[in-house]
């Protein structure tokens, strides 16, 4: 049960990341974004480009995978979502839809369907008060805990942090004190970028590479941010922990195939019956 | 040649009506339904188990429309809260799910190998050689009557009150109208008409997998509904019709391609069908036929590029 | 503190809507510099859009709007706001997720991003000093806030980065009679340091009592421009106000404007 509980922690970190970046995006531009599968995707398969590809090593080859998603993510931001037009929610659904069959398909073509690895040397697992726990899961707890911090240090303490609030609490009002929307949009766009690139990586170490490596996390980032109350970032960390660890302990009692579908009920409940997410960080509504 | 000429005109069939029932709910009532793949699989494998138990595929094809229909509306239920985002995830991760027991239940699915040898309905009346033709005449006779159904249901009241619902929904509730009963009808009847589907696509092809309803599906749909222009079920019909010929046509891409082989080339195609949906939205959003509707003088929230037409 | 520059803000036959029918038409008045403008009229006249015009949040079919010297049509909201234009919107006018301090701090950010920490240490204490309701609970939400304490925020923050005109939609909207009082007298004080105030506002009793001249817009047309004092004696706003035919084009006493008055 405590070793469920570890698990579900160090997962529930991983899918706060995406959960975070589809917060961040769906503030600013209001629209929850359903290529953040398809972004985790193509993050690991760049970072593997650069890993494996050119030599790098993965710290470097990391970095270099968050710069380009985070450019990649503000190139669509101006080819497909502005020109659909920042004011019709339905349609840039819609289109994030379309992203997400080019992104997964893109990554297809050009690296087929076989199932890749990082270049990483395997270490044995380690022992903590009789929890198991193996190195991967400590790099994805630092990271994450690492980029959480500072995107929370983003938020509350940067010019650009509290514009990116302005604008998800009122955009026109934003406009009228001076903030810049598309400026600001493309910032939140890169930094949802380096996020996703940061689980794809960590999530493409712990697994594989392979074509469907975002997607099976789909519908647990929604439930995560639905959870915390998609559009809150802060939420969206909480409402990882709690998906992570729920998902977690129903292995415990259903085959571990199903967690996406318990993610699925739990996802289903809070829409129906809470909406503004569970943990009473109600935002206060316009 | 004929056959194949038969058998991508079942599928401009099949797929046309799942533009029609993505008409009704989305088209018409504004609710976006992102797991369509999931409800056609639904209706499929229901057709599937029980034409292979033994049942008549007319009852097969009764219980895929009856709980394809009941499940829409089930799922419908995520609507209460107004909001399009919230049905959107609830279906996409309802078609997750929908995908999953297909993959893992094999006692009932047959998990990642599918079922095979579904019986054909009436092939005993029918001679083997023409069958698939009667199969198509059969298609399209349903297709007319949902046509003709849903347009009846566009033009009546109800039709009127969905399209209120679809432009302001608190307009709508403040006129009386039980929001959450229309939605779910109108998701339901799209459902009814998904799972009618998914029955003839499971009897067409005798052999149903899960990786036949996946994401692009749903994205053919959805283009589909908006090449026609959203709520028009006569610019639908062009609408599928367009789509269909523009994926067929474009299997033929890898023989202008040598240097890609047959996997890439499928890759490459769905990432042209995923570009396609995206220049659609940003230059065609309103589709090309009107909608069947007085426009008087209404620029909705129609974007700076749209052409203003009529 | 009074500021250097007094500018005036020039409404030129500007027509707008939403959609393809006007609802402002061929609208033209002055603001005139270092002076309280009020626009009145019924409801549905078209004040709010107007307004929205010459904020920026609405793209004119026709016309211009100048400040001071300078042709502001082509800018966008924040363009306008980094050369002086300041707006209060009448609803939803502050960041209610956000503190009062942040509100304040995001004001003055993005409009004078040059700035030092000083300058804005001083524009926030000019500020409190205005409404020192607000002083003691600069981390409490701005969403808490009462009614009138946000209307105070909302002034506040378009006060923050200095501008040379104020523009204010329905300051007394929704607040008791007290506040009312207060809200208007702070805009007369703002009004002091040479800041150009345009303001709609449907309390007359209190628009005239501090304005300086008063438009009336009545079906999307201006039809008149009046020295406050004698706006409400005038029997001819009355009967534009409840509706009626205007058939006398006697000159109302008005100052010289660029386009002369709209004829009814």
């Amino acid at each position: 049960m405590a070793q469920a509980l570890l698990n579900g922690l160090v997962s529930g970190l991983l899918i706060a990341l995406p959960a975070i970046a589809l917060s961040l995006t769906y503030g600013v531009l209001n629209f929850p974004n359903f290529a953040i599968g398809a972004m985790i995707t193509a993050g690991a398969y760049i970072t593997y480009f650069f890993n494996v590809g050119l030599g790098l090593p993965l710290v470097a080859a990391a970095l270099f995978g968050c710069l380009a998603l985070a450019l990649v993510a503000v190139v669509v931001q101006h080819l497909v979502y502005r020109p659909i037009g920042t004011d019709d929610h339905i349609t840039l659904l819609v289109g994030s839809m379309g992203v997400a069959f080019v992104l997964e398909n893109l990554v297809r073509f050009v690296y087929g369907a076989e199932v890749r690895t990082f270049a990483l040397s395997v270490a044995r697992p380690m022992m903590w008060q009789g929890l198991r726990f193996n190195q991967e899961q400590l790099i994805i707890a630092v990271v994450t805990v690492t980029a959480m911090a500072v995107i929370a240090l983003v938020l509350k303490r940067t010019a650009l942090g509290r514009a990116m609030r302005a604008i998800s609490d009122n955009p026109a009002l934003a406009e009228v004190r001076g903030i810049r929307r598309h400026r600001i949009v493309d910032w939140t766009w890169g930094l949802s970028g380096v996020l996703t690139a940061l689980a794809g990586l960590l999530i493409a170490m712990d697994t594989t590479v392979e074509p469907l490596v975002g997607a099976n996390y789909l519908v647990s980032i929604f439930a995560a941010a639905v959870v915390g109350g998609i559009g809150n970032p802060f939420g969206s960390m909480a409402g990882g922990l709690i998906i992570g660890i729920v998902e977690e302990l129903s292995t415990l009692v259903l085959p571990t195939t199903y967690r996406q579908g318990v993610s699925f009920i739990v996802l289903a409940l809070v829409l129906f019956l809470r909406p503004s997410g569970l943990l009473g960080t109600a935002r206060i509504k316009r | 040649m004929t056959g194949y000429l038969v058998s991508i005109l079942t599928f401009v069939v099949l797929a046309a009506m799942l533009g029609l029932a993505l008409n009704i709910q989305w088209g018409q009532a504004g609710m976006v339904n992102f797991g369509l793949a999931g409800f056609y699989g639904l209706g499929a494998y229901t057709a599937a188990i029980l034409s292979v138990s033994g049942a008549n595929p007319a009852i097969a094809t009764g219980a895929a429309i009856a709980l394809t229909a009941a499940a829409s509306a089930i799922v419908s239920l995520a609507s209460i809260r107004l909001r399009e985002d919230y049905l959107a995830i609830t279906t996409l991760a309802f078609a997750e799910a929908v995908r999953l027991v297909a993959l893992n239940e094999q006692w009932l699915t047959g998990g990642s190998n599918g079922i095979r040898d579904i019986p054909r309905p009436f092939v005993s009346y029918i001679g083997g050689g023409n069958y698939e033709l009667a199969f198509l005449a059969i298609c399209v006779a349903a297709l007319l009557i949902v046509f003709v159904v849903l347009e009846a249901i566009v033009r009546a009241p109800f039709g009127r009150a969905l399209r209120a619902l679809r432009e302001d929904d608190v307009v709508a509730a403040t006129l009386g109208k039980d929001v959450l009963s229309l939605r779910m009808k109108a998701f339901a009847v799209g459902g009814a008409v998904i799972g009618l589907a998914g029955a003839l696509h499971a009897f067409y092809l005798t052999y149903i997998d899960p990786g036949q309803f996946a994401g692009f599906v749903t994205v053919y749909a959805f283009m589909a509904v908006i090449a026609g222009g959203k709520g028009s079920n006569r610019g639908l019909l062009i609408g599928a019709c367009t789509v269909m010929v523009l994926l067929e046509g474009s299997r033929f891409l890898k023989d202008f391609l040598p240097f890609v082989n047959a996997q890439q080339a499928a890759a490459l195609r769905l990432m042209l069908i995923g570009v396609g949906l995206i220049l659609l939205l940003i230059f065609r959003p309103n589709g090309i036929a009107s909608e069947y509707r007085l426009q008087v003088g209404n620029r909705s929230r129609a974007s700076a590029h749209s052409n203003s037409q009529t | 503190m009074n500021i250097a520059l007094q500018e005036a803000i020039s409404v030129e036959a500007i027509s707008a809507g939403y959609g393809s029918s006007d609802i402002v038409r061929s609208a033209s008045f002055n603001a005139g510099a270092g002076r309280i403008t009020t626009i009145a009229g019924p409801n549905g006249a078209g004040k709010s859009t107007l307004m929205k015009v010459v904020v920026g949040l609405l793209r004119p079919r026709l016309g211009r709007i100048m400040l001071g010297d300078r042709d502001i049509t082509r800018l966008d909201p924040p363009s306008r706001a980094a050369a002086g234009l300041g707006y209060v919107p009448q609803e939803h006018n502050v960041f209610k997720n956000m503190s009062i301090g942040e509100n304040l701090r995001i004001a003055h950010e993005f409009i004078r991003p040059r700035s030092s920490v000083a300058e804005f240490a001083a524009a926030r204490d000019r500020v409190l000093a205005l409404f020192p309701d607000l002083a003691g609970r600069l981390n409490g939400l701005a969403g808490t806030l009462s009614g009138g304490q946000r209307q105070m925020l909302a002034i506040g923050c378009a006060l923050m980065p200095s501008p040379t005109a104020l523009l204010l939609d329905e300051p007394s909207a929704g607040l008791s009679p007290r506040y009312v009082a207060e809200m208007l007298d702070a805009v007369r004080i703002v009004n002091e340091s040479g800041v150009t105030v345009l303001m709609i506002e449907q309390n007359l009793v209190e628009a005239v009592r501090v304005s300086h001249d008063m438009v009336l817009l009545v079906g999307g047309e201006v039809k008149g421009l009046w020295l406050a004092p004698e706006f409400l004696d005038d029997p001819k706003v009355t009967s534009l106000f409840l509706g009626g035919v205007q058939h006398d084009n006697a000159a109302h006493p008005t100052r010289e404007g660029p386009h002369g008055t709209g004829t009814s």
